[in-house]
């Protein structure tokens, strides 16, 4: 009697249990293995390999024209590549180049960019149209970018010299020609480029300003000054701060762009660190010097990077 | 002289919604006067048009003795507390109660004096130095109370101010708010959606509904008296029970052809004010009384369920597919299932015309 | 109400520039791209005409030659350096239409799955691995330029179509994994957990539950992946320059030897980027999650 009532109340038990469930014997662990395999193998043999060979590479002489493929026996010579590098004038004035150029870019991209925010943040009727209208030039191939620009900045026959000589009457501007316009050049592209990201960013921090404390400062009569540096401010620096850190990370990486517009010209004045490292490492084919280059590279990426890994991670704390 | 007359007041907004229409409504010198409501019924717009956070689309609002209409919140005299308590996020508390009057140019002494007293009345003096984000929501609700004080406003305008504190919390600030709305003398207008606050913290209570002043008047005759059906149901935990009815002669007849007997006088009265056939009895679970056995009381219900309250039971009865709700002492004792008899208190008794909802009786 | 008049003028007054000040910032902005659409319905004596004709039918013809040369006579010939003689901007295109492509999708599903069991399951050192896929976005491209090259020519992957796929996916990859990390985060695992409870297994709760309702997220990741690999310059021209190029090196090309013909290189950055401009408004809801790689949420 027992017996039959356990038989029949495990089948009942059993029907309950409903859908017919395959793959019962793929538990978390397995299934994890399964999912993350898969894109950590990608990662490791594209992306890992390659940079740990690097490091490899940079301490030898090798040269990948000379020594095509038999990177097993490229002379091994240690931090020689590191030291003549870093006592290299050349290698320093390319760093300072960059700085010259990743300095002003963000700067000028920050205010102009925090400026835009601010004046979009309010509510009028095309706003959502013209945030995402105004977004569009960073999405853009930066490469297709730098050659239109070219034609726009061409001094003969381009528009933007076209209005500053012809229209404002100024002296032409030789953009692409001569040093300091190249550059200015370069600030201006990367600007127009990428001034939106820092829209959309502010904008983002912006909105989320809470009205009411706004209000609140009205009501006890707060000058519009205190309003900013009291409540806009505060609570919008932290995204500020992480859209400046991905701006810097970023100029400093850039390469398309001069390759493109300026091709490291005139003479060497926009030849930043990137453009720099292709050409000793295709140009030279110097390719061990050049792994160096890249490493030393990274020592400043790694400190951006922390700083601001530890940005969003205060921020998160912040949030929960 | 600080009273707060609202006439006529009408916001419209851009998206087409008729937010208030057409309040009049008016608070005396001292009075705390609470906007009660559920939500959207145009309480707090009401209250923001008042501080100057809105601009009304018609009417009129005074303020002391003047009219306001045209000047800004920072203008009209009032502190305003939001439900979010909105201190300055990055200075210290003490700077954030000080702020109103910097404004304006006071001494710094007598910053210090006024910042001080402030603090202490409000027990505060502790955390002057803290900065908002660590402190709790108790305080930061009494800091934000502390900025609104200093300034000695003409009116004090309340959105919400308790609904984001924790229960207990929340029972002991309306304590101290009652207390310090005493002490201080000042007027109040004060929003909630929540009733008990209401009856307990108001001297009087004006009920909103969908931007429409439904009934204004002491806790107590809001209570007693509901002048509609929406307050009727509205106010009071439980709500007041809302029983369909018609009236034949001198009776009150249910659905099921029971009838609750009434006074010719008060019957002739319903009849004159009638607009229609269909009528709602309206009566609070406290005025009933029940029996055992289902004759001899006015209706005969059976009990549906029980709840034992400690000091008090609350039966809900099937009365024609309705449940009413019923509380009694703990010392009466009935079964689920049990018929029993309904005596209604007549004295405590309304009638509402069921097309209008205005009470007949 | 003498305050009120002025209160009225006043802000008129402020809208007045504040549209004024809107309009100067979308001039700014658009102006580039407006002129390169209406360069490249020009002649190419029009092309360096000064002063600069605008407005196309009221100051000049507009005409479609250089589209219809640029998708049917840009073979060789046009261009030296004798490594792009396969190729020319249709075959470019199509090149960039399947490697994008292909790498779009195998990013998203191997990232997908491994973002669910970040998002999920208790693994060792998740932390640190999430810090290191996150840690890729920041490297310069240029520091792996290098070994990279090496390992294309020592495997033969260069001028192939799968070698700069697996590239692309590999560059796509942590991306994926961020932003799809970051939607799965926000989808209650009580909806898996329902499902098991009811007999289903972990595998079949994600296929019937969670990746229906990630879709929409996976969709705005491949759009961000497919414009990322669309747009790259730098690695393909290194390692593809031969009949597997995309249109990026390609046009970079054509740019470089003696008389340059711009009204032609309008029109193929037009057919280029139009695609661009289409998924950048169809993903507008997510851009700001996929600029930041999905760090910052709103």
């Amino acid at each position: 009697m027992a017996d039959e009532e356990v038989g029949a109340g495990r089948r009942a038990a059993e029907s309950r249990r409903g859908p017919r469930s395959r793959f019962q014997w793929l538990n978390d662990t397995l299934l994890s293995t399964m999912f993350l395999s898969p894109t950590l193998v990608v990662l490791l043999f594209v992306a890992i390999f390659p940079l740990i060979w690097s490091l490899y590479l940079s301490f030898t002489e090798y040269s990948v024209i000379r020594d095509a493929g038999a990177w097993t026996s490229a002379p091994w010579i240690g931090l020689r590549n590191y030291q003549t590098l870093l006592r290299d004038p050349q290698l320093w004035q390319r760093f300072q180049i960059t700085a010259g150029f990743v300095v002003p870019t963000v700067a000028v991209e920050f205010l102009f960019g925090f400026g835009i925010a601010l004046l979009l943040n309010r509510d009028f009727k095309a706003r959502s149209f013209i945030t995402t209208v105004i977004l569009i030039p960073m999405m853009l191939s930066t490469v297709v970018v730098g050659l239109f620009w070219r034609f726009m900045l061409q001094t003969d026959f381009g528009i933007i010299d076209y209005f500053i000589r012809d229209v404002f009457g100024l002296r032409p501007v030789f953009w692409l020609t001569e040093r300091l316009p190249a550059r200015m050049a370069l600030v201006l592209v990367d600007t127009w480029q990428w001034t939106p990201f820092i829209v959309l960013i502010s904008l983002a921090g912006l909105s989320a300003v809470p009205k009411y404390l706004y209000e609140a400062a009205d009501i006890d009569q707060a000058s519009a000054w205190f309003k900013f540096r009291q409540i806009t401010l505060p609570l919008v620096s932290p995204l500020l701060v992480i859209a400046i850190l991905f701006r810097l990370m970023d100029t400093y990486k850039l390469f398309e762009l001069v390759w493109v517009l300026t091709g490291g010209g005139p003479g060497d004045s926009t030849k930043n660190v990137p453009v720099y490292l292709y050409k000793i490492a295709f140009g030279s084919f110097k390719t061990g010097e050049a792994s160096g280059i890249g490493y030393i590279m990274l020592v400043v990426v790694i400190a951006l990077a922390s700083l601001l890994i530890r940005v969003l991670n205060q921020m998160r704390a912040e949030e929960a | 002289m600080s009273e707060i007359r609202i006439q006529d007041l009408t916001k419209v907004f851009p998206n087409g919604t008729v937010a208030v229409r057409n309040l009049h409504l008016d608070v005396a010198d001292g009075e705390l006067l609470v906007l009660l409501g559920p939500s959207g019924c145009g309480k707090t717009t009401t209250l923001r048009c008042v501080g100057g956070l809105e601009t009304q689309t018609s009417g009129d609002i005074w303020i002391g003795d003047r009219v306001v209409n045209d000047l800004g919140p920072g203008e009209r005299d009032i502190a305003f507390v939001f439900q979010f308590y909105a201190l300055y996020p990055h200075i210290r508390v003490y700077d954030n109660i000080a702020f109103p009057l910097r404004a304006t140019g006071v001494s710094r002494d007598e910053v210090d004096r006024r910042v001080s007293a402030v603090a202490e009345t409000l027990r505060i003096s502790h955390i002057l130095r803290e900065r908002p984000k660590r402190l709790s929501s108790g305080e930061q609700q009494r800091v934000a109370l502390g900025r609104a004080m200093i300034r000695r406003p003409q009116a004090f305008l309340m959105d919400e101010p308790l609904t984001n504190l924790d229960a207990a919390l929340r029972a002991d600030m309306r304590i101290e708010l009652k207390h310090l709305q005493n002490e201080l003398g000042t007027t109040m207008l004060y929003v909630t959606h929540d009733q008990t606050e209401a009856m307990t913290m108001g001297n009087r209570v004006a009920v909103l509904n969908l931007g429409v002043l439904e009934q204004v008047g002491v806790p107590l005759e809001i209570y007693d008296r509901p002048n509609t059906l929406f307050v009727a149901g509205f106010v009071g935990s439980p709500p007041m029970n809302l029983i369909a009815m018609q009236l034949a002669q001198d009776a009150l007849k249910s659905e099921d052809a029971q009838q609750v007997m009434l006074d010719t006088s008060v019957a002739d009265r319903i009849r004159a004010k009638q607009t229609g056939r269909e009528l709602v009895l309206g009566v609070r679970a406290e005025d009933i009384r029940l029996t055992s056995g289902g004759n001899g009381g006015d209706l005969r219900a059976e009990i549906a369920t029980r709840e034992p309250l400690g000091d008090q039971t609350l039966y809900s009865v099937m009365l024609n597919h309705q449940l009413i709700q019923v509380t009694t002492a703990s010392t009466e004792r009935f079964e689920v299932g049990e018929t029993v008899g309904l005596h209604l208190d007549r004295s405590r008794l309304r009638v509402f015309d069921a097309s209008t909802g205005t009470a007949l009786v | 109400m003498n305050r009120t008049r002025r209160r009225r003028a006043r802000s008129l007054i402020g809208r007045i520039l504040f549209w004024v000040a809107v309009a100067m910032i979308l001039l700014f902005f658009l102006f580039p791209l407006h002129w390169m659409v209406v360069t490249s319905f020009k002649r190419t004596a029009e092309v360096t005409l000064l002063p600069p004709t605008l407005i196309p039918w009221v100051q000049f013809n507009p005409t479609l030659k250089n589209y219809v040369e640029v998708l049917t006579k840009m073979p060789a010939g046009l261009l030296s350096a004798g490594t792009y003689k396969q190729s020319g901007f249709p075959q470019a295109l199509l090149n960039s239409i399947l490697i994008s492509g292909a790498a779009t999708v195998i990013a998203v599903l191997l990232g997908t799955v491994a973002a669910y069991a970040f998002s999920r399951f208790r693994i060792p050192g998740k932390g640190d691995l999430l810090f290191f896929i996150l840690s890729t976005r920041m490297l310069p491209p240029v520091v792996t330029l290098v070994p990279v090259f090496v390992m294309f020519i020592s495997f033969g992957w260069r001028n192939t179509f799968h070698g700069i796929t697996l590239l692309y996916v590999a560059a796509g990859l942590p991306f994926v994994v961020w932003m799809m990390k970051g939607f799965f985060d926000e989808i209650p695992r009580e909806y898996e957990e329902a499902a098991m409870i009811d007999g289903y297994s972990r595998l079949e709760a994600v296929w019937k539950i969670v990746i229906p309702e990630a879709i929409p997220a996976m969709l705005a990741t491949a759009v961000f992946v497919l414009i990322m690999a669309w747009n790259e310059f730098l690695f393909v021209q290194l390692l593809n320059p031969g009949k597997f190029t995309t249109v990026p090196p390609f046009l970079y090309a054509i740019i470089g030897y003696g008389r340059v013909e711009w009204g032609r290189m309008a029109a193929t950055s037009v057919i280029f980027l139009a695609p661009i401009v289409l998924f950048t408004w169809l993903v507008r809801k997510h851009l700001l999650r996929g600029v930041t790689f999905g760090a910052v949420r709103r």
